[in-house]
């Protein structure tokens, strides 16, 4: 059994110590926001939080992140909409959503850190796969986001 | 002119017919419809169900793979209705009910960028039947006439003494009455639409922000287990023996079946007693390993543990190479079909200038993000099926043939699909999954495939190659136009070289599609269009600059009505084409300050427009054209700055939705042009992964600016339409920017 923080709650799963975090969050936990795209780090649909940095759960052993502290999408934010989630919603960002809980964990992650990121940053940490080509209204959003954090909007 | 059309078909000729069985309004023969109820929810005329807590839901009548039918068919359905729109609640349509009914739904797969132009009649006239029935319900429930009511948000009034009762209240007895035919039906007028034309937020917005909304990937059954599977890596390959022992003690209790490669039905409709292998391609699948376990990482980590042996088959040796060999062989002869006009050789003779060149387009995955997944659990007498598919009445009907069931006791959930782009119009994963399910009688199992799964075993676009050749005269106008293609064996693309918009006085348009190929085939979003507009444009904006004008100026000249030929057939057709397009290019032309826009030292500027209308008459595709902005630096290579858009897709039904699909189109369309290729070596695929397959990201993204036209008319395609415009304005932007000439995707140039 591996002991595991997963959105401020405590679980014990039974998984081999090489299970990706990914496929413990989704077919045991039955955590399915969080989305599998690649397997191999590539694209960030799998994105979580784990000590609060973004990080892409396919790729990381379950046994790694036993003593560590992982949100997901489901535990982004526990009082109503998390302000990426507002900007996302009022530019209406979504096509297929398929890679939207990923990229929305990885902006949150990236405001977490930088409140106020600018283009360049955006670009260099935004670097999720939308298929449906969102992207432009992926650093609306996030510009948004950022006004609404800190009480711009 | 002269003609040769050996095999030559269009499917969306198949297309039309196929919708034209349903019949609108919906008239139900003999007396009364049955009224379905479940819980108190009353299903009327198939596509609404009123439900016992007064809201609305809405079947929609196609998958939804990001391209918002969900909403766009709600807009229609509810504008008529007059339902409260915070009432509306969606599920998709059952394609058994489709399939028995006459194809009641009209156009259920989600193919060629359709679903607004097909339903939009039918959406609100079936909207207005169940609204016309809900008031002849409160007529009698009231005893008073029709005309003394009205219906608004759920709600059906008297006018006059405030009587009024819910949907809810009327559900019942409103199914039981017979539906109004085509007479009696007044559907509203433009001024009076409250709903459509308005950019309303998508119905799964909010889903989509909180991880809500449940794909395939997401389905989740009692006693559920997992599959992986892997293919033959050669197309078409047999499976000679897999030893399963070595999976002795690996955990998850891991079970091998092997599975048959076969015909997994059609990747597009066919009409009634046509031959299909001629109006859509089979969906063949090769010979494959699956392994079912507790869970899908235990069945991924067994099956990678497995050493299948197989028998690799004909493309044993095939490789991208040899294909474009073959295809550059077939191009020395004659091509199946031929279409000729004037006199090439005279045309020839008398030029100044003579012009050659030949373009190239490799394979091509779509690649939606979602890899392919499907649930099925298959009992002694029912099966039941999870999947996110395009095209679901045929995945039904795999399903039953390959269990022996009839249709009807199998049921058939769509879910969301995570993109579909093309691939998920083939059906090979539910073949896959329902074969495993057979295996394992009585469980559900969820196949799952791994990315590298999916882009080693796609349905792909098809390698063409094309030899052009042009002629210029004394005056500095084309005078001859010469385009064969050839592509690997595909369902029929011709008209991305027969229907180019432009006429010229000689020409010879040949294309062939029979050389056997080591991909499969499969629509990737813009079909042919993605394929050769491009190519057209590159070669026409080739001429252009040998001729030394403006290519904008050219184009705009070719555009007009005496540049086409006379006694061509469709004529009139022909010319209504070009003043739409010269008026799309017109407004381009304005919009971006064409004749004054002076390009930076190492920039240029590229133009593209184009309908992408697969026959003269065909009428259900928009006109646009793109702008692309690029400049060459020796740090990057190429910039792309800013893409501009400009359509006219008729009525719009939701402006945002539209701009949505138009900024996601030039996403793609740069993926294709910067990035995608699938080569084949030694039968295989040699790419596997985002990391050698590579999707375009936020920080290559441009500026995307996009103005709608005002349109009139029913609406016109948008899902694929931002595509081929965009590669075409980008490769003579490069050109343009005094960059090399791109005659071959993906562009090979260091990308900022
Ligand atoms: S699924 Fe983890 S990065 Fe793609
Ligand atoms: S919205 Fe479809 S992949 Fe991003």
């Amino acid at each position: 059994m591996i002991k595991l923080h997963i959105n401020s709650k405590e679980v014990s799963v039974s998984a081999s110590e090489d299970t990706p975090l990914l496929w413990v969050l989704r077919d045991i936990l039955k955590l399915n926001g969080t989305k599998f795209g690649c397997g191999a780090g590539l694209c960030g649909a799998c994105t979580v939080h784990i000590g609060g940095k973004a990080v892409r759960s396919c790729v990381v052993p379950v046994s790694a992140v036993a003593d560590k502290a992982i949100t997901t999408i489901e535990g982004l934010s526990s009082d109503g909409p998390h302000p990426v989630q507002q900007a996302w919603h009022t530019h209406r960002v979504s096509q297929c959503g398929y890679c939207q809980p990923g990229m929305i964990m990885a902006a949150a992650a990236l405001l977490q850190n930088n409140p106020q990121p600018n283009d360049k940053d955006i670009d260099e940490q935004i670097t999720n796969i939308c298929r449906c080509g969102t992207y432009p209204r992926v650093r609306k959003a996030i510009k948004t986001a950022a006004k609404i954090s800190s009480g711009d909007v | 002119m002269k003609s040769s059309r050996i095999k030559r078909r269009s499917f969306l000729h198949g297309v039309t017919t196929v919708s034209a069985l349903a019949t609108f309004p919906i008239a139900i023969s003999g007396c009364q419809t049955t009224p379905t109820m479940s819980a108190g929810n009353t299903d009327i005329l198939y596509w609404v169900s009123i439900n016992s807590d007064n809201t609305v839901t809405f079947k929609i009548p196609q998958p939804e793979i990001g391209q918002a039918a969900t909403t766009t068919v709600s807009q229609l359905l509810a504008e008529e209705l007059e339902a409260d729109w915070d009432s509306v609640r969606t599920e998709f349509y059952d394609p058994n009910t489709n399939l028995d009914n006459a194809n009641v739904y009209v156009w259920t797969p989600t193919l060629a960028s359709l679903s607004a132009n097909h339903l939009f009649d039918p959406a609100r006239t079936a909207g207005a039947q169940i609204r016309a029935m809900l008031i002849s319900a409160a007529a009698s429930s009231f005893d008073c006439n029709q005309d003394e009511l009205f219906a608004s948000r759920n709600f059906v009034h008297h006018k006059s003494d405030g009587r009024k009762l819910t949907y809810a209240e009327l559900a019942l007895a409103a199914s039981a009455m017979q539906p109004p035919g085509a007479g009696q039906l007044e559907l509203k007028t433009q001024e009076d639409w409250k709903l459509i034309g308005k950019s309303i937020d998508r119905l799964d917005l909010k889903q989509s922000t909180h991880a809500g909304i449940k794909y395939g990937i997401d389905v989740e059954v009692p006693n559920m287990r997992h599959a992986a599977i892997r293919q033959c890596p050669v197309y078409g390959g047999r499976l000679i023996k897999v030893d399963d022992s070595v999976l002795n003690g690996f955990p998850g209790a891991p079970k091998v079946i092997t599975l048959k490669g076969g015909h997994a039905g059609y990747n597009s409709p066919v009409p009634e007693g046509e031959d299909p292998d001629l109006w859509a391609t089979p969906v063949t699948t090769s010979d494959a390993v699956a392994v079912v376990a507790d869970t899908w990482w235990q069945a991924k980590r067994a099956l990678d543990a497995l050493e299948p042996q197989w028998d690799e088959g004909e493309f044993k040796h095939t490789s991208s190479d040899s294909l474009r060999a073959s295809l550059s062989d077939k191009l020395t002869k004659p091509l199946d079909l031929s279409i000729s006009r004037g006199d090439v050789a005279t045309a020839k003779k008398s030029a100044a200038q003579v012009h050659q060149a030949e373009y190239y387009y490799p394979f091509m995955d779509p690649a939606p993000l979602e890899p392919l997944n499907c649930t099925a659990v298959v009992n002694e007498n029912s099966a039941e099926i999870w999947a996110g598919t395009q095209y679901a009445d045929e995945a039904i009907e795999v399903a039953s043939k390959l269990t022996g069931l009839p249709r009807q006791q199998i049921e058939f959930h769509i879910m969301h699909s995570g993109g579909g782009f093309g691939r998920r119009a083939e059906n090979d994963f539910v073949y896959q999954a329902v074969q495993i399910a057979m295996a394992i009688s009585g469980t559900p199992v969820k196949l799952l495939w791994t990315r590298e799964e999916c882009i080693r075993k796609s349905f792909c676009a098809p390698l063409t190659l094309v030899k052009y050749e042009g002629a210029i005269d004394a005056q500095g106008e084309v005078s001859a136009w010469v385009c064969r293609a050839a592509s690997g064996q595909a369902g029929d693309q011709a008209y991305g070289a027969t229907e180019f918009p432009f006429h010229f006085p000689n020409s010879l348009i040949e294309y062939d599609r029979s050389t056997p190929s080591p991909i499969p085939f499969g629509w990737m979003r813009g079909v042919g269009y993605t394929q050769h507009l491009w190519m057209n444009f590159g070669f026409l904006d080739e001429l252009a600059r040998l001729a030394g004008g403006d290519p904008a100026h050219m184009y705009r000249s070719l555009l007009h009505e005496s540049k086409i030929p006379l006694g061509i057939e469709s004529r009139e057709i022909a010319v209504q084409r070009v003043n739409t397009l010269r008026r799309v290019l017109d407004a381009t032309l304005e919009l971006t300050s064409w004749d004054t826009h002076k390009s930076a030292e190492k920039s240029g500027r590229g133009i593209a427009v184009s309908d992408t209308e697969y026959y003269p008459g065909y009428g259900s595709t928009s006109a646009k054209s793109a702008v692309v902005d690029v400049s060459l630096t020796e740090e990057h290579g190429l910039s792309i700055n800013k893409v501009f858009i400009v359509i006219d897709c008729g009525t719009v039904i939701n402006p945002d939705i539209v701009v949505n699909q138009l900024e996601g189109g030039v996403a793609y369309a740069l993926t294709n042009a910067l990035y995608s290729e699938i080569v084949v070596e030694q039968g295989r695929v040699e790419q596997s992964n985002f990391h050698d397959y590579p999707i375009l990201k936020a920080h290559e993204m441009p500026e995307v600016q996009i103005e709608i036209l005002p349109g009139t008319g029913k609406p016109l395609s948008v899902g694929e339409d931002a595509l081929p415009i965009t590669i075409a304005a980008l490769v003579n932007a490069i050109a343009d920017a005094g960059g090399p000439r791109i005659r071959s995707l993906p562009i090979k140039l260091k990308q900022a």
